[in-house]
């Protein structure tokens, strides 16, 4: 019987950069899931990034994660989201190739050192008294290791619902990871149940496509990974954007009365940002045009995904659905739209380190932790992946706060605050998304990362010759200066600049708004051999350097609070005229620092106030 | 850790009552060692005795009242013990509750633990000293109005405005394929109107400060041009409230009347001598100072005379400050050069009054109030310098938005509304510091 060091249960994108980044650092790991033909499989859209989630995509990457690489290797449409808002808010998205996704995933772990693939269900977790040793599968076999990472997605007691017909599954055609489920509860979690859907998948050749608007991707060089080279993607394959109608929602409205969460039959928490159609029907009542999207599966296949088209009545009736139509009268659907429900383990339950409360050396992350979408499971598997090697090591954990990341922002949120529905990330969630960029995600973890061996040596020397170069474009500049003279004031008129009136720095010339790095470029050759990438950091930091610097003194007092450690072991009963729900609430919690038990939800500000108080009484670190 | 507080919350002297009011867990243990009754039902007044602990000798008759936490003023448990209104029998009473572990309270101290157990928020807890210090109707009725949360709904409902513009930015920033993407006219629309309306709170808040703090008005011009008659038939018009400073001194007169709501102090320069080439040294530097301290200048000339070199000189004086012209004795032959005077004052309005025969004083009446309260307000929304303060940087913010907006720069929109946000909530005392607490506190009196 072989002992490992992490055991990895699940092979989806939680799984996938948990077990990738524990062998990384050198960890014996075993990634166990039950198909292991879909690996990193998308049975939603298949689309990675997006306003908040790209930001993720790309901390992973910094990590030295694979979801961003996999994503340039098998993308089949880019797109720069949000350009119109700023460059903070800027975000890829991709839609990929669903088969080649999971394909090239699958090599990509097969080909890592340290890890190791075994196919099988989790029946249960081994446990010696509160710490767990390892995990049993279905059929019997056990494997030992120091830390268990649990990333199984909607597959705890998975259950599918297409109207009154219900299976047991973690999606469709794969079975449900049910005695898992019931022993954590029996162990002591407290689990909840939420839903998610999937929309019908549609035949191309019955589709009149000239009746959409055709959406090409963008022909600017893209990149998701931060270490490939941006580039022009040729062969990507549009996406095509329709509307409903009246007689879409009168038909819909029609069959309402046939959805499980309608009929009581299913739980209601489901993602109030996806709303099926029969969601949108009910809440939107004088709303016929909804928007919703065609999307092709993958390069090779006749599928086509319909986002914003979730339902889970009958199959005829979403054919009937569907068919009202124009371009879609036709229209067959090869896999029809399902909704299921799942159990999740209530989050607050987790340190920030994404280990148990409850259970040491067990860790939980993605679609378990009542979160949703890949890009999210994917980040919290490689934090749990990272702290479990920590642990193991001896280590202090990897916390990422609020102020350094998304993933921070992601990971503070869901343990500390309740949650209500599923939890995605946006760039709402993020207060400090001036400086947390989806353009700077190395400048601000490859370095730490590094520190803990998640990221190759290569990445490193990539980073720091990075931050060089933008360190000379900044010297130069400042010393860099423009004159008024017939010359200059000639070409600044052909590019489109306004006038200058007396010499100015490049870096005045940069804050302007009407001046980029193209026109930098043009006008002064020695900055036209740097990256854009690197222009684009500077340019951002210049022309945003009021905000930033406000940003920054934010940070500075959020700090302070965060800095105010409150110890583990702290009793809140004791402390006097806490309020009934703050001190409940502060007891589960176990906050680590004033900070966080400030941002709980039922804790006041008074409660606070007696915090600092009692603190201070008893010498309480500050 | 929160201990019990006590004070005597009525003012000290000789009254009918006199109240000790007690906060904190330990009010209702404590109170029980001195009063003869055991307070066992929240609400009820209780009639008893109080007496001393130690040897059991009866003080003063009493009646105790336990308000049951949090269903009290302080959110706390409270305990109120009505006794005679005397200085003593209060004194030693409240001396044995600080003996028995409660401790005297600070300044406001009571409110400010309703204000921290969320019984009320700061606007309204400011509110208590406004009610208290009223000097006019309308100032108790702003007070009012703060008390009972009218000003904090307002902060509320801006607020909500601004929550709602910021949602809809942040919503087409966080789903770009759901959300369609708000028309950027339609964002500096709305940040104008909430432009305006932060505006129009600041430029209330002046017309507030003068109804509570009052308005002075100055009579001036020359000796014998009726300003002392026009002082008593505004006096005759209006009740006469109370007014700080003793009635007459040699020089001024000073009268504080209930005008329309405001506090206004009317003074009358008189006594100020004039030698018929040079005015006088000490008179002139005391009229100066009224008319630099005045909120407003009656200016009053005699049309039955003409124009001297003193009225001229006044003219100058009070150039530029709020002023109105009033042409008093209209009821004498008509003397003064009327082209001169409108020369004089370039486009002012010209009252012509008759203070004697009370013509005109309607009109000089509506002007007044049109120069006190250019605007009718009824509300005081913000009522204190920190809140203008606040209000003034919301300003800011609201105008850098409006600056970039147009130039595809979203999401530093977002960001300024996410300060006005963050400052909306410092006004209704949100994260207030300890500092902040303590200043608004120390308004109060022990005992409130």
């Amino acid at each position: 019987m072989k002992k490992f060091d992490i055991i990895v249960v699940g092979g989806g994108h939680a799984g996938i950069e948990a077990s990738l980044a524990s062998a990384r650092m050198g960890a014996e790991t075993l990634l166990i899931t039950i198909d292991n033909d879909s690996i990193a499989w998308m049975p939603c859209n298949p689309a990675i990034g997006g306003p908040g989630k790209a930001q993720i995509v790309r901390e992973i990457d910094a990590l030295g994660g694979a979801m961003a690489l996999n994503t340039d290797e098998t993308l089949t449409q880019i797109k720069l989201l949000n350009t119109s808002h700023g460059p903070a808010v800027r975000s890829l998205r991709a839609q990929c190739d669903k088969w080649l996704y999971s394909l090239n995933m699958k090599r990509k772990v097969e080909h890592e050192n340290h890890l190791h693939l075994r196919q099988g269900i989790v029946s249960k977790i081994i446990l010696d008294g509160f710490k767990v040793v390892g995990v049993e599968t279905q059929d019997g076999s056990k494997f030992y290791a120091n830390a268990v990472i649990i990333t199984t997605g909607t597959y705890l007691k998975g259950r599918i619902y297409i109207s009154q017909w219900s299976t047991e599954g973690g999606r469709w055609g794969k079975p449900a990871s049910s005695e898992l489920s019931e022993q954590l509860k029996e162990i002591g979690f407290k689990m909840s149940r939420f839903n998610t859907g999937t929309t019908p998948r549609v035949d191309r050749r019955s589709i009149d496509l000239s009746k959409f608007q055709c959406e090409q991707g963008d022909t600017q060089p893209l990149c998701f990974s931060l270490w490939n080279k941006p580039r022009i993607h040729e062969n990507q394959i549009p996406s095509f954007i329709g509307w409903t109608n009246e007689k879409t929602v009168e038909v819909t409205r029609k069959y309402l009365n046939l959805s499980p969460s309608v009929m009581g039959t299913m739980v209601k928490t489901g993602p109030r940002t996806c709303p099926s159609m029969e969601e949108k029907v009910r809440w939107f009542p004088d709303r016929t045009r909804h928007q919703f999207f065609l999307e092709y599966e993958g390069f090779n296949t006749n599928e086509m995904y319909m986002q914003g088209m979730y339902m889970s009545m009958p199959y005829d009736n979403q054919l009937e659905v569907l068919r009202t139509i124009p371009g879609l009268e036709n229209v067959e659907i090869i896999r029809p739209a399902y909704v299921i429900d799942y159990d999740y383990i209530i989050p607050t339950q987790l340190n920030l380190n994404y280990e148990t409360k409850l259970v040491e050396g067990l860790f939980i992350a993605g679609q378990p932790n009542g979160t949703t979408g890949y890009d999210e499971a994917g980040g919290q598997g490689l934090l749990a992946g990272i702290n479990a090697v920590l642990k193991i090591r001896g280590d202090e954990p990897f916390i990422l706060k609020r102020s350094d990341a998304y993933l921070g922002t992601m990971s503070d949120d869901i343990i500390t605050k309740e949650l209500f529905e599923p939890y995605r990330i946006t760039p709402s969630h993020c207060e400090y998304r001036l400086l947390l960029r989806e353009d700077n995600a190395d400048l601000r973890l490859t370095r730490k990362g590094y520190e803990i061996q998640v990221v190759e040596e290569w990445k490193m020397r990539k980073l720091e010759e990075k931050e060089r170069m933008i360190q000379e474009v900044k010297e130069a500049l400042e010393k860099s200066i423009l004159t008024p003279n017939k010359e200059t004031l000639d070409s600044l008129k052909m590019l489109g600049v306004s006038e200058i009136s007396k010499p100015l720095t490049f870096l005045d010339m940069l804050k302007r708004q009407d001046f980029t790095k193209e026109q930098l470029k043009k006008l002064n050759e020695k900055f036209a051999h740097y990256p854009d990438e690197v222009l684009e950091e500077v340019e951002i930091e210049t022309k945003y350097a009021g905000y930033i610097m406000r940003e920054i003194n934010s940070i500075k007092e959020f700090l302070q609070y965060e800095n105010f450690k409150i110890p583990q072991d702290f009793d809140y009963s004791i402390v006097p005229s806490l309020s009934k729900e703050g001190r409940e609430r502060l007891n589960e919690i176990k906050p680590v620092s004033l900070g966080q038990a400030m941002r709980i939800s039922g804790v006041r500000p008074s409660d606070i106030q007696m915090l600092i108080l009692y603190n201070k009484k008893i010498g309480g670190k500050k | 850790m929160k201990d019990t507080i006590a004070a005597i919350s009525t003012p000290r002297g000789f009254g009918g009552i006199g109240i000790i009011r007690m906060s904190g867990k330990e009010a209702k243990v404590i109170a029980e060692k001195v009063f003869s009754r055991n307070l066992e039902e929240p609400g009820r007044a209780y009639a008893g005795i109080v007496f001393d602990p130690n040897t059991r000798e009866k003080i003063d008759t009493c009646v105790g009242i336990y308000y049951k936490a949090p269903h009290s003023y302080t959110g706390e448990d409270v305990v109120e013990l009505q006794m005679h209104g005397g200085i003593k029998n209060l004194e030693v009473v409240l001396g044995t509750l600080l003996n028995l572990g409660s401790r005297l309270a600070e300044r406001g101290e009571f409110t400010r633990r309703a204000f921290l157990n969320g019984k009320m928020d700061l606007l309204e807890a400011s509110a208590v000293i406004e009610l208290i210090e009223a000097k006019t109707d309308r100032a108790l009725k702003i007070a009012s109005k703060r008390l009972f949360g009218e000003a904090s709904g307002k902060i509320d409902s801006l607020k909500e405005k601004v929550l709602n513009l910021l949602s809809v930015i942040e919503g087409s920033i966080d789903f770009p394929f759901d959300v369609e993407n708000v028309e950027e006219e339609e964002i500096l629309k709305r940040l104008e109107e909430i432009r305006e309306e932060i505006q129009l709170m600041l430029s209330s808040y002046r017309i507030v400060r003068k109804i509570r703090d009052g308005v002075n008005v100055v009579i001036a011009g020359k000796p014998n041009v009726g300003k002392s008659t026009l002082l008593n038939t505004l006096l005759r018009f209006e009740r006469a409230i109370v007014s700080e400073t003793p009635g007459t001194t040699r020089d001024t007169v000073e009268e504080v009347i209930d005008f329309y709501g405001f506090p206004v102090k009317l003074i009358d320069t008189a006594g100020v001598r004039e030698s018929p080439d040079k005015i006088e040294a000490l008179g002139m530097e005391r009229t100066l100072k009224a008319i630099e301290e005045s909120d407003l200048v009656l200016f009053v000339f005699d049309a039955a005379e003409t124009l001297s070199s003193e009225d001229i000189y006044l003219a100058h004086l009070t150039e530029g400050r709020e002023r109105i012209i009033v042409l008093n004795k209209m009821d004498l032959p008509y003397l003064v050069d009327r082209e001169e005077l409108e020369n004089l004052f370039k486009g002012e309005e010209i009252i012509e009054t008759s203070a004697l025969k009370k013509q005109g004083i309607e009109e000089l009446e509506r002007m007044m109030l049109e120069h006190i309260s250019p605007v009718y307000i009824e509300d005081g929304f913000i009522a204190d310098e920190r809140e203008k303060g606040i209000l003034t940087q919301i300003l800011g913010h609201i105008e850098a938005a409006i600056s970039i907006s147009g130039k595809g720069g979203d999401e530093l929109i977002a960001e300024e509304l996410k300060e006005v946000i963050s400052k909306l909530g410092v006004i209704s005392g949100e994260g207030a510091t300890e500092d902040i607490l303590d200043e608004i506190f120390l308004r109060f009196c022990i005992g409130k």
